[in-house]
């Protein structure tokens, strides 16, 4: 079942005049600014969809639209089959979200009180938002800080407070913007465990992961977009990423054949001449099994002297790189 | 049917619910406020004896025909204003200050994702205000009686509450335009200005509308600050009866019959402005 599915989403924001024109021109026409621009996604029930993208991409404005917190400019949104331009109030009910602020509480409540006040705001009776409170306090093991002032909080306590807020009433779509950011390791470990757990545990349940940290993607979601300048640029499966290493191998006597050599990996290859006139050649794509036949190939049909054979780990921003494929539609094939 | 009709009371157990949730939360916060909140107490004894010396310094001059409609006497007058006045600056400047600044935290729109209505989260942000400000003017009263010897033995209780219970729902639909106002513009809130620091002034809080130049009393004529003022201490000073106040009256019922649409109409444009920009929490 498709919890939600997003089709060519488009938002343009306008941007403030100078103080010239705000004075004596103020109405100007105003520099736009595409924010978001023809994106589509759809997410099945059971599934964890990663965003990734650098500062400015459109990932806040995508999750806030989904939130029903921004209005489009353009594009439709249907969360478990119903039209969020339609039915947005009751819609707000199902979705989770969970901001990168994470101040937006009150700060003269303590985490308890805030979060039974937003239990309330979700529709829950009054003993009912006790209840699901104390419960969650219990899976967060929050229990010695739950009676304690916000403001008192640590910049992670408040994010657990706001993940909290977010499963208050179970819903089916969780919206995770950032959410690790202020964690520490243990925590944001937990959190994770704690979102897979939530979707993978109730049916019709999906979320939206949003972050910049690459080992978050692997660990916790299945698909992953990659969104620059309001568009999804990439996606990809997220075990894509944990073959996103390159291989390297360091050969001599390859010279004259090294172009059939590479050809004959079947892989995408660059290479590299060393200062000590060796080859360097990087193979993309592939797993330490393929690693090896390449290796034993070079040894046996080239006569290559091998110097140095083994994985090469990439920075994010080289896996993104080469992950960036061609735009297409995400979700044709969920 | 019976399956609507029970639908219907679960939504409507459910909003009031909304509704109870934000005068406790807000009563928590203002509580946690100690001094400002015994201050705000205080201020009331400080408020009724400026009034009662700038009475006192008047004596007979404070007596005039002006004032003959009003029980003649200046304090309880100016009383009346005062304690009716903070009810309006209740609506208006305080509402929109705690409003600022839950939108300025974010808190805001942390709210605007659950489902509940945007109406329905301004009115009820304003309600703890409302209940706070009704106990003040109670204290106006108690206090003025006590301490300051003002006589209210005249009083018709039952128009004066007739007169707080229309006066009511007009400020706080006042309240909740100038929220919804505030949530597109930030700051500069003309709502505020004309009802707040103008009303002031025209509604004759200290002094009677009928001092004023013509052109500024047809102003004032329309302000609902003017008719609940005029329509409480004709009440509560002059015993006046419904029949003899229902002028006012009937202007206060008519501003609830233009604002309540009005007031629909303003929240729905500007949250529909402030979601398109993307303004529940920007500041």
């Amino acid at each position: 079942m498709k919890v939600l599915e997003a089709t060519n989403l488009k938002k343009i924001y306008l941007r403030d005049l100078p103080l010239f024109k705000q004075l004596f021109l103020p109405f100007a026409e105003r520099q736009k600014v595409k924010a978001l621009d023809g994106v589509s996604l759809c997410i099945e029930s059971g599934q964890i969809l990663g965003v990734v993208g650098p500062n400015g991409a459109g990932k806040t404005t995508l999750l806030r639209i989904l939130a029903d917190l921004l209005e489009p400019d353009g594009g439709v949104v249907s969360i478990c089959g119903q039209k969020l331009s339609k039915k947005g109030r009751q819609i707000r009910g199902r979705i989770g979200y969970v901001s990168s602020d994470e101040r937006s509480f009150f700060w003269r409540l303590t985490g308890r009180e805030n979060l039974e006040f937003f239990a309330r705001l979700y529709g829950l009776s009054c003993l009912y938002a006790k209840k699901r409170t104390q419960e969650l306090i219990a899976e967060f093991c929050f229990e010695k800080k739950a009676d304690q002032l916000f403001r008192d909080y640590s910049a992670g306590m408040r994010k657990k407070v706001s993940v909290m807020r977010a499963l208050l009433h179970q819903p089916p779509l969780l919206l995770l913007d950032e959410v690790t950011n202020s964690l520490d390791p243990g925590s944001a470990k937990m959190v994770r465990q704690m979102v897979r757990s939530y979707v993978s545990s109730r049916k019709d349940c999906a979320a939206i992961w949003s972050t910049h940290r690459l080992e978050e993607i692997s660990q916790i979601c299945d698909k992953v977009v990659m969104v620059d300048s309001g568009r999804i640029i990439s996606a990809f499966l997220a075990k894509d990423l944990s073959r996103s290493d390159d291989y390297m191998l360091k050969v001599e006597n390859l010279n004259g054949q090294i172009d059939t050599f590479c050809e004959k990996t079947g892989f995408k290859t660059k290479v590299r001449t060393a200062a000590d006139k060796t080859n360097e050649i990087f193979i993309s794509g592939i797993d330490s099994r393929q690693f090896g036949q390449i290796v034993s190939m070079a040894v046996k049909d080239f006569g290559a002297y091998i110097i140095f054979a083994g994985c090469i780990k990439k920075d994010p921003d080289e896996i993104f790189e080469d992950l960036q494929l061609p735009e297409r539609q995400y979700g044709s094939d969920c | 049917m019976e399956a609507i009709a029970e639908n219907k009371l679960v939504c409507f157990f459910s909003e009031s619910g909304k509704a109870a949730a934000f005068i406790k939360k807000d009563l928590k916060i203002s509580v946690s406020y100690k001094l400002q909140f015994v201050f705000q107490f205080l201020q009331v004894f400080f408020g009724i004896a400026v009034i009662y010396f700038i009475g006192q310094m008047l004596g007979q001059a404070g007596k005039s025909s002006v004032l003959k409609n009003y029980g003649g006497d200046y304090f309880s007058f100016a009383l009346v204003g005062l304690a009716i006045n903070s009810y309006l600056r209740a609506g208006l400047v305080t509402i929109t200050n705690d409003i600022r600044q839950i939108m300025n935290q974010g808190t805001l729109e942390a709210m605007c994702a659950t489902p509940t209505g945007y109406n329905w989260l301004l009115l009820c942000s304003s309600l703890w205000q409302f209940v706070f400000e009704s106990i003040r003017v109670a204290c106006y009263f108690v206090v003025a009686i006590l301490i300051f010897g003002m006589k209210l033995d005249n009083a018709n209780w039952p128009a004066a509450l007739l007169t707080m219970a229309l006066t009511g729902p007009v400020f706080l639909m006042l309240g909740v335009i100038s929220c919804s106002i505030l949530v597109v513009v930030k700051k500069g809130d003309p709502v505020n200005w004309v009802f707040s620091s103008l009303g002031a002034m025209l509604a004759g809080t200290m002094f009677p509308v009928s001092v004023l130049p013509d052109w500024m009393q047809k102003m004032a004529f329309c302000l609902p600050l003017t008719h609940s003022l005029e329509a409480a201490r004709k009440s509560l000073l002059a015993g006046a009866e419904i029949g003899q106040i229902s002028a006012n009256l009937w202007a206060l019922v008519i501003f609830i019959v233009i604002l309540t649409p009005v007031t629909i109409a303003v929240n729905n444009l500007c949250m529909k402005n402030a979601k398109k920009k993307g303004a529940f929490s920007t500041h």
